[in-house]
C-alpha cells in the first residue's frame, strides 16, 4: 500500500489517526521465546486523550516487563493488585495526571489503557514477554497475533468482558505492522517458513561466534491476520534449564522431554467430527475446512469409525451413530464434505458438541473439532467438554483464529489444539493429527527425581501424553540438582511403567529471573487439574512478588504532570479499532494477494454487520422450502405438516409417509429417474445416498432401475395405509410381493422394474415407520 | 418531580449504581450517560444520571447491543430507517458490475439520489477500483487519490 495512505489515514469518518501501529522483534534459543512489543501511539488533536486498545497475546505467554516512552521520558510502574490500580488510575485522571494501565481480560485478551496523552504527545509501550514452544512430531510453530476477529454471541455476557475492554472493528482500519526474529543454536539449522506472511530467511555468521537466522518480513504488512512461522527438521531431545530464584531463594527448573512411545501395531480409532459452518468461515476459512476434511477421510483405514457433523446456528448430523469406515461411507462422507457451505448463521459451540458428545457410540470416541473458535461464551463450553468424556482434537482454522480458547478446549479435554494457517497445505497438520489419534494411550504418568531431590512444587502432568509432543515441566528446588530426571507411564497392555523420556540436570543454567516467574504464572493459572495455590490473597501476593499480570494484578505507571499541564477536564475517548482479520466472514480473498501487491475489499453480499452488536446470522440456505414451492405448484402435499416433512438434527426432508403422499398426487410420467431429481421432490440427502451406496449390499443395479424399485415400492396403497395407520407393515409388503409376483407371471411388469431388488428394498425397509427412517439408512447398512 | 440539582461524585454514583468507576466514565465518554455538571475532581451526577445507569445495567444484562441501548436512551431515531418491504411490494434497482466479482447495487429512491449524483459516485467508484488494484507509480497515482478524495 501507499506510503501517503499511512499519513492520510482516519479512522471512522473523520476520526483522527492515535494508533501507529505494532514492531515486535524476538529471539529463539531452544524452546524459549522472548519477545519486545513496541506499541506506538500519538495524540494529534487538541485536547487530552484516553486511548484503549485491546490486543492479544500469545498463548502461553508470559509478561515479563512494560517499559514506556512518554513524550521524551523514560518511565516505569509496576504490577500491583487489581482493585488498587484501578483506583488509582481514575485517582490520576481526575487529577489531570497521565496514567497507563495494563490489564488481562476476562477471554485472555489483554487492554491497554493510556489516560490522558497530552496534545500533540508521543507515547511508545513496550512489552516484554515470554513464551514456551511445543515441539510437536519434529517442527514447531511460532504463533504471534496481531488481531482480535468479531467473535459470535455477546461479549459483556458471554465473555464477561467491561465496556471498555471490548472490541470494535472497521473495515477501513490499516495498522502497521513490522517483525524481526532472530533464531539461535540448532535452529539456525532449521527449515523455516511463513504460511502468513513473505519473509526473507538470512543465516548471520558474527565474526567467530555461532550462526544466527535472521527472520525478517519481506514486505510492508499490517495487523490483519496472525504471523505464523513454521520450523521443520528440528528434533529436540529432552533437555533441562534451572535458573536461581531471587524471590523465594531457591532453583527453578525447567524440563522439557521428547517423548518416544513405540507403536506396534496402529490402533483403529473412532471419531466424531464437527465441522464449524457459520458465516464467519465464509470464504477462504470454509475452503481449507474442505481440504482439511478431505484429507481426513482419506487417512480413514480398515476398522475405523466416523461420524459426520456441521453446526453453527443448530447442529446437523449426518448419520446417528458411527459409521464405520467402508467405500459407501467413504463416498458419503466425501459428498457431504464437498456440499459444506459457511450459511448456518451463528456459532453455538456448546449446543453443537452437547449434541455430538451425545450421539450414540458403543465404542469410547473422540472429537475432531474443525473451526475458527470465534465466540464469546468460552467457559461453559470448556466446562461442557471437560465433563464429557469425549478428548476434544482441534484444527484451527482462519487467519486470526481464537487460540486462546481452543487451546483452553483441547487441554481441558486431554486433547490437542493444531492450526492451519490461510493458504498452508492442510496434510501435515492432518498427519500429525491422525498420528496423536493413533498413539496408544499411556495412564499413571509420573516423574522420577534422582536420588536425594525433592522439589517444594512441581507442575502437573497433562492428562494425555503423543508420541512426538514435547511435555514441559516446572518445579521448584531448595538446590542445583544433578543427576537425571526421567519420566514414565505406562500403557494399558502393560503393567510396568515404562521410560518414556530422561533430561539431564545440571548442564545448562539460565541467566535473570526469567523461568522463576514463567514457573509461578504457570502455578497461578490454576489450571482444570486443580492445582491450588491457596487463596486469592496468597495468590496476590505471588503475583505481585513475581510482578506477573494475572486476573488479579494490572500494571500501573502514574506520571505527574506540571500543574500548567495538567487535564482540565475528562479526557475524550479513542478505542483503537480491530482490522477486520483477513479472509474472516470471506472479506477479501487472500489467495488472490499471491497474484498481486494487495487484494480488493469486497464485502460479500450476506457479511455479518460490522460495528459494536454481534454480527447477526446469515440467512440459512434453504433447499428444502425451494422443493415445496415448486411442489405447492401442482397442488402438492403441505409442507408444514410434521407427519409429512421431518426438521431434526439428524434428518430433514420428506418422512416416508410423506414420500408417499407425495407418490399418490404426482403423475407417473413426473416421477424422478435421477438421485439428483429424487433429492429435488425434498427426500432428504441421507435417504438418497443410501439408496445409491448401500441399499442393496452386493447386488449391482443401475440408477434407473434402483429408484424406479424404490419409488414402485413407496407408492403401493397398501403400504401408504399401514403407515397412514400405524399398522404393521408386513402385511403389506406381502401383498406388494404377491402383486409382483403376478404381474410377473402375466408378463405385465412395468419397465425397469426387478422384482429381486424391490424384494431387497422390502427387506431393508422392514422397520419403516410413518415419520421416521429405519436406522440401517443412517448407518449406511452397518448397525453401530 | 426531581427538584434536585445533581449533588454527589463520581464515586458515589458507582456505588449507588453498583457498577465499577470505569465503566461508569466509559459510559459517559460515549454519550451513553448524560455528562456532568462540573468537570474532573468538582464534577456532580444527580438522580438523571442514576436512572440512566440502572436502565443501561438491566439492558446490557438483557443482551442489548449498546447501540440499540443509546436509541432507546435518547429516542433518536436510528440513522438510516428501517425498511420492511410488503409482501408482493416490487423494487427496481440498478445493478453496475465494476469488476468481476464486484457489483454496486443502488436504489435511487431508498438512497433518494439525484441522477447526477449516481452518475458522479459510479465514477468514483470505478477510480476508485481502478486506483485500488494498480501498483500506479508513485507520482501520478497518489495525486489522482489526493484529488478524488477532495472531490468526494
Amino acid at each position: 500500500m501507499h506510503e501517503s495512505n499511512y499519513a492520510r489515514l482516519e479512522a471512522r469518518s473523520g476520526e483522527p489517526l492515535l494508533f501507529k501501529g505494532i514492531k515486535i522483534s524476538g529471539e529463539l534459543r531452544g524452546l524459549l521465546f522472548e519477545a519486545r512489543v513496541e506499541q506506538r501511539f500519538c495524540n494529534p488533536t487538541a485536547a487530552h486523550a484516553e486511548v484503549v486498545y485491546s490486543f492479544p497475546l500469545p498463548w502461553g505467554a508470559v509478561l515479563l516487563g512494560v517499559e514506556v516512552l512518554l513524550g521524551e521520558q523514560d518511565l516505569a510502574g509496576t504490577v500491583i493488585v487489581k482493585q488498587e490500580a484501578q483506583a488509582e488510575y481514575e485517582e490520576a485522571l481526575s487529577a489531570g495526571d497521565a496514567a497507563i494501565m495494563l490489564e488481562r481480560n476476562h477471554d485472555h485478551s489483554y487492554c491497554l489503557n493510556l489516560g490522558n496523552l497530552a496534545p500533540q504527545e508521543d507515547c511508545v509501550v513496550t512489552l516484554r514477554y515470554a513464551q514456551l514452544l511445543r515441539c510437536e512430531q519434529g517442527g514447531a510453530r511460532l504463533l504471534i497475533p496481531t488481531v482480535i476477529a468479531p467473535r459470535y454471541g455477546n461479549a459483556l455476557v458471554d465473555a464477561k468482558l467491561q465496556p471498555h475492554q471490548t472490541t470494535t472493528h472497521d473495515a477501513r482500519a490499516e495498522h502497521p505492522f513490522e517483525l524481526t526474529l532472530q533464531l539461535h543454536g540448532d535452529l539456525a539449522q532449521a527449515r523455516v517458513a511463513s504460511p502468513s506472511h513473505p519473509i526473507s530467511v538470512v543465516t548471520r555468521n558474527a565474526g567467530g561466534a555461532k550462526p544466527v537466522l535472521q527472520v525478517a518480513l519481506a514486505r510492508r504488512a499490517t495487523l490483519d491476520r496472525d504471523f505464523v512461522l513454521t520450523i521443520d527438521e528440528w528434533q529436540k531431545d529432552s533437555t533441562a534449564l534451572l535458573a536461581q530464584d531471587s524471590v523465594s531463594d531457591g532453583v527453578t527448573l525447567l524440563a522439557s522431554f521428547c517423548p518416544r512411545i513405540s507403536t506396534t501395531t496402529p490402533q483403529a480409532i473412532a471419531v466424531k467430527m464437527l465441522v464449524d459452518c457459520s458465516g464467519s468461515m465464509a470464504g477462504a476459512s470454509i475452503n481449507a475446512a474442505r481440504r482439511a476434511l478431505q484429507a481426513i477421510i482419506l487417512q480413514f483405514a480398515d476398522g475405523d469409525r466416523f461420524s459426520l457433523s456441521r453446526f453453527g446456528d443448530s447442529v446437523e448430523h449426518r448419520s446417528r451413530g458411527l459409521w464405520l469406515h467402508s467405500p459407501a461411507t467413504r463416498l458419503a462422507a466425501q459428498r457431504w464434505v464437498g456440499d459444506l457451505q459457511a450459511d448456518l448463521g451463528g456459532t453455538e459451540m456448546e449446543g453443537a458438541l452437547a449434541s455430538t458428545f451425545a450421539l450414540t457410540q458403543k465404542v469410547s470416541s473422540d472429537v475432531l473439532l474443525v473451526t475458527d473458535g470465534e465466540i464469546n461464551a468460552i467457559d461453559a463450553t470448556i466446562a461442557a467438554a471437560q465433563a464429557s468424556g469425549h478428548r476434544l482434537f482441534v484444527v484451527g482454522i482462519g487467519s486470526s483464529p481464537a487460540e486462546a480458547l481452543l487451546r483452553r478446549l483441547a487441554e481441558a479435554s486431554g486433547g490437542v489444539c493444531d492450526f492451519v494457517a490461510p493458504g498452508e497445505a492442510v496434510e501435515p497438520a492432518v498427519l500429525r493429527m491422525f498420528a496423536r489419534l493413533r498413539s496408544p494411550q499411556l495412564h499413571g504418568l509420573h516423574l522420577l527425581w534422582p536420588e536425594g531431590v525433592e522439589p517444594k512444587w512441581v507442575s502437573p502432568l497433562p492428562v494425555s501424553i503423543f508420541d512426538g509432543d514435547s511435555l514441559t515441566v516446572f518445579a521448584q528446588l531448595d538446590s542445583l540438582p544433578s543427576g537425571s530426571l526421567r519420566l514414565l507411564g505406562s500403557r494399558t497392555t502393560a503393567p510396568e511403567a515404562e521410560q518414556i523420556g530422561a533430561a539431564a540436570l545440571g548442564n545448562d543454567t539460565a541467566a535473570e529471573d526469567t523461568l522463576p516467574r514463567m514457573a509461578t504464572a504457570l502455578r497461578l493459572q490454576n489450571p482444570a487439574t486443580g492445582w491450588q495455590v491457596g487463596d486469592d490473597a496468597q495468590a496476590q501476593q505471588l503475583a505481585v512478588a513475581y510482578q506477573l499480570l494475572t486476573d488479579q494484578t494490572n500494571f500501573l505507571l502514574v506520571h505527574k504532570r506540571a500543574d500548567a499541564e495538567k487535564a482540565a477536564d475528562m479526557p475524550a475517548l479513542y478505542k483503537i479499532s480491530q482490522m477486520l482479520a483477513a479472509g474472516w466472514g470471506g472479506v477479501g480473498a487472500i489467495y488472490a494477494e499471491a497474484a498481486c501487491a494487495s487484494a480488493p475489499l469486497d464485502l460479500c453480499r450476506g457479511a455479518p454487520a460490522m460495528p459494536m452488536a454481534p454480527p447477526s446470522p446469515m440467512p440459512r440456505s434453504a433447499a428444502i422450502p425451494a422443493a415445496g414451492a415448486a411442489l405447492k405448484k401442482r397442488g402438492g402435499i403441505d409442507f408444514a405438516n410434521p407427519r409429512y416433512m421431518a426438521h431434526g438434527t439428524d434428518y430433514t426432508g420428506l418422512t416416508p409417509l410423506g414420500l408417499c403422499e407425495w407418490l399418490r398426487i404426482t403423475p407417473a410420467p413426473q416421477w424422478p429417474h435421477s438421485y439428483a431429481d429424487l433429492r429435488k421432490t425434498g427426500l432428504g440427502v441421507w435417504v438418497v445416498d443410501w439408496l445409491e451406496l448401500a441399499s442393496v449390499p452386493g447386488h449391482v443395479a443401475s440408477e434407473r432401475t434402483t429408484i424406479a424399485a424404490f419409488l414402485y415400492l413407496l407408492a403401493q396403497p397398501e403400504i401408504h395405509a399401514a403407515l397412514a395407520d400405524g399398522a404393521a407393515l408386513a402385511a403389506a409388503y406381502a401383498a406388494t410381493h404377491e402383486r409382483i409376483q403376478d404381474l410377473c407371471a402375466a408378463n405385465k411388469l412395468p419397465p425397469d422394474l426387478d422384482p429381486e431388488l424391490v424384494d431387497s428394498l422390502i427387506a431393508a425397509l422392514a422397520d419403516l415407520a410413518a415419520t421416521r427412517w429405519p436406522d440401517s439408512i443412517f448407518s449406511l447398512g452397518e448397525i453401530e | 418531580m426531581n427538584t434536585h440539582p445533581p449533588s454527589y461524585p463520581l464515586n458515589e454514583l458507582c456505588v449507588l449504581a453498583d457498577l465499577p468507576v470505569r465503566t461508569v466514565r466509559y459510559y459517559v465518554q460515549i454519550g451513553l450517560v448524560d455528562r456532568p455538571e462540573g468537570e474532573t475532581r468538582a464534577a456532580r451526577y444527580g438522580a438523571r444520571h442514576l436512572e440512566q445507569l440502572l436502565l443501561i445495567k438491566k439492558w446490557v444484562a438483557a443482551g442489548l447491543a449498546l447501540e440499540r441501548i443509546r436509541e432507546l436512551l435518547h429516542g433518536a431515531p436510528p440513522s438510516v430507517p428501517l425498511r420492511a418491504p410488503g409482501i408482493g411490494s416490487v423494487v427496481v434497482c440498478s445493478h453496475l458490475t465494476v469488476a468481476q466479482g464486484v457489483e454496486v447495487m443502488i436504489e435511487p429512491n431508498a438512497a433518494g439520489l439525484t441522477p447526477e449524483q449516481v452518475r458522479r459516485f459510479i465514477n468514483g467508484v470505478m477510480a476508485a477500483y481502478a486506483a485500488a488494484v494498480n501498483d500506479s507509480p508513485a507520482g501520478s497515482g497518489l495525486t489522482q487519490q489526493h484529488d478524488k478524495k477532495g472531490e468526494m
